[in-house]
């Protein structure tokens, strides 16, 4: 089948309700185990390092087989495991402002509370300076 | 840039006035990848927020798991 009529065939069959609300939960799935990758590239592949792609000639019209590398296999690096939520304890008029420029969407606490968290500190811990 | 990022595990005073930032919505991922030390080279992340860091030496956004 034309690639086309099978996408429309595709698209027929599916209920959009149903479909947006898969998506939205395999989605939200994926997000909350899988981490992101800061850092992806092409990069070539030893199993098959070559591939052959035939391109029509202009001058006859005839289809010709070209050899070209295959750089199809994507390397990650640098994974982060995003957490379930951030929290601004320090310069918040700033870190509001940014995420206004951002349109980044947050709550303004209303109650003192202790929860468990995790903070970066700019530089070495103080038994690593000795 | 952060040359190097200690992390501290600890129980937080949350006071009212602090910035609850869920992370589990399409922007909010970006926030926390905004505020993550690693992204520092990878994320397009604004001076502004740069400029806080390098004033505290504990960064103003921390991470709940």
């Amino acid at each position: 089948m034309p690639f086309l009529s099978n996408a429309k065939h595709i698209r027929a069959s599916l209920r959009p309700s149903a479909t947006k609300a898969a998506l939205a939960a395999a989605h939200a799935a994926r997000s909350a185990v899988e981490p992101i990758r800061l850092s992806a590239r092409y990069a070539p592949d030893p199993v098959h390092p070559r591939a052959t792609i035939e391109l029509r000639r202009i001058a006859d019209a005839q289809l010709v087989p070209l050899e070209f590398a295959d750089h199809r296999r994507i390397e990650t690096a640098q994974s982060v495991v995003l957490p379930r939520a951030c929290l601004a304890t320090a310069d918040r008029a700033e870190i509001a402002a940014l995420l206004d420029r951002q349109l980044i969407p947050y709550q303004c606490l209303t109650e003192a509370r202790r929860i468990a968290s995790i903070e970066f500190v700019n530089g070495p811990r103080p038994c690593d300076r000795r | 840039m952060l040359n190097r990022v200690t992390v501290r595990h600890r129980h937080s005073e949350v006071r009212p006035r602090d910035l609850w930032i869920e992370t589990t919505t399409r922007y909010g991922r970006l926030a926390a990848l905004l505020f993550e030390p690693q992204s520092a080279g990878s994320v397009d992340r604004t001076s502004a927020y740069f400029a806080l860091v390098r004033a505290n030496r504990a960064l103003p956004v921390q991470r709940v798991p």
